[in-house]
């Protein structure tokens, strides 16, 4: 199991790579929406891994609020033009 | 028999996770790095719950696995189309090969 | 009619949200369902006559197989193209006609687009669907959308009108 948080860790390097250096904000946003996907999925694994169940209410209510806080920003950006 | 099948599903997930942050940094513009990230992030996460339902059956981490599976399958499209809308809005061009060259939308 | 369809909805929704077998949890779900029902069950199903007919379920079946199909297809050609060192893309923008006209089967129309093979839900207008296509094989409508909906458009239709 520590091999498959290993796994993830490189992931998320790559979306905080993503994130330091895409060149505009919606780069970073693609970046930030994804690095809350593998949370969920960091959630779902503990839930696995140590057999307690209340992980998964975690998983769905970080979905459900990293899905809104996506909306925002996106809506944020369509309302302005933001260059960086 | 359930825990096999489960451990392949959790492998096969977090392959297609891996390959899709990936194509979060390989890929040259916004839309495609949207695409390549979405399409494969959301059938790796669908994946590894897959596997929880299966190593796990009808209990509670089951049936909440379930239900994070239809919110993942509704809400991460959704959010990938706002987030292109708003780049669009916001100006940013399609990129092109041949020689560097922008289109117009 | 309509209130009891979301009742019945909400009640269950509650009863996986929270997997507890006690009847305490039994009356707070159905107390719960009940105000949100009275606040919120006017406007949610636009059909309620829709809920009785077994067809509309097996047509929504058969959207499901083809649906996973395309995107375990989907994924593997993404794969392909992520990892070939010559990133093989041809990115572009095309306009599709959209023929949907219910709300909820236009909004899984551009989720499944989302999720098909290449193709990849921008905009939507009044009937036309602004899709991003990775590799561009053809710009004209009628053929567009025979490459990106396929069978998905008319299936949905049998579902949703």
């Amino acid at each position: 199991m520590i091999k498959v948080f290993f796994f993830l860790a490189i992931c998320v390097a790559l979306c905080v790579y993503r994130i330091f250096r895409g060149p505009r904000a919606a780069d970073r946003m693609v970046g930030i929406d994804i690095l809350g996907i593998i949370v969920l999925i960091f959630c779902v694994l503990l839930a696995l891994h140590t057999g307690f169940e209340y992980y998964m209410n975690i998983a769905i209510a970080w979905s459900i609020l990293g899905f809104v806080s996506t909306i925002t920003l996106a809506k944020f950006l369509e309302g302005r033009n933001l260059d960086e | 028999m359930n825990d096999l099948i489960g451990q392949v599903l959790l492998s096969v997930g977090l392959c297609f996770t891996f390959l899709g942050c990936v194509g979060l940094v390989r890929m040259p513009d916004v839309y495609c790095r949207l695409q390549a990230a979405t399409k494969c992030v959301t059938l790796g996460t669908g994946s590894i719950l897959l596997a929880a339902i299966v190593m796990t059956g009808v209990s509670g981490t089951g049936v909440k696995a379930a239900v994070c599976m239809v919110f993942l399958f509704l809400n991460s499209p959704t959010a990938a189309h706002a987030l292109a809308r708003a780049a669009r809005s916001s100006g940013i061009k399609v990129w092109q090969k041949q020689d560097g060259a922008k289109k117009d939308i | 009619m309509k209130y009891t369809i979301v009742f019945i909805v909400i009640y269950l929704i509650w009863i996986m949200l929270t997997w507890n077998m006690e009847p305490a949890n039994f009356f707070t779900g159905a107390v719960v369902s009940l105000i949100i029902t009275a606040l919120f069950g006017r406007e949610f199903p636009y059909h309620p006559e829709h809920t009785f007919q077994p067809g509309r379920y097996f047509a929504f079946a058969r959207f499901l197989g083809v649906f996973v199909v395309q995107m375990a297809k989907a994924n593997f050609i993404m794969a392909y193209r992520i990892i070939s060192p010559g990133l093989p893309i041809n990115p572009g923008i095309v306009v599709i006609p959209l023929r949907l006209k219910s709300p909820l089967g236009r909004i899984i129309l551009a989720n499944s687009i989302t999720l098909a093979p290449g193709t990849f839900t921008m905009d939507i207008t009044e009937d036309t669907l602004v899709i991003h296509w990775i590799y561009v094989e053809t710009l004209d409508p009628a053929k567009a959308e025979e490459c990106i909906c396929g069978r998905l458009q008319s299936i949905l239709k049998e579902v949703f009108e």
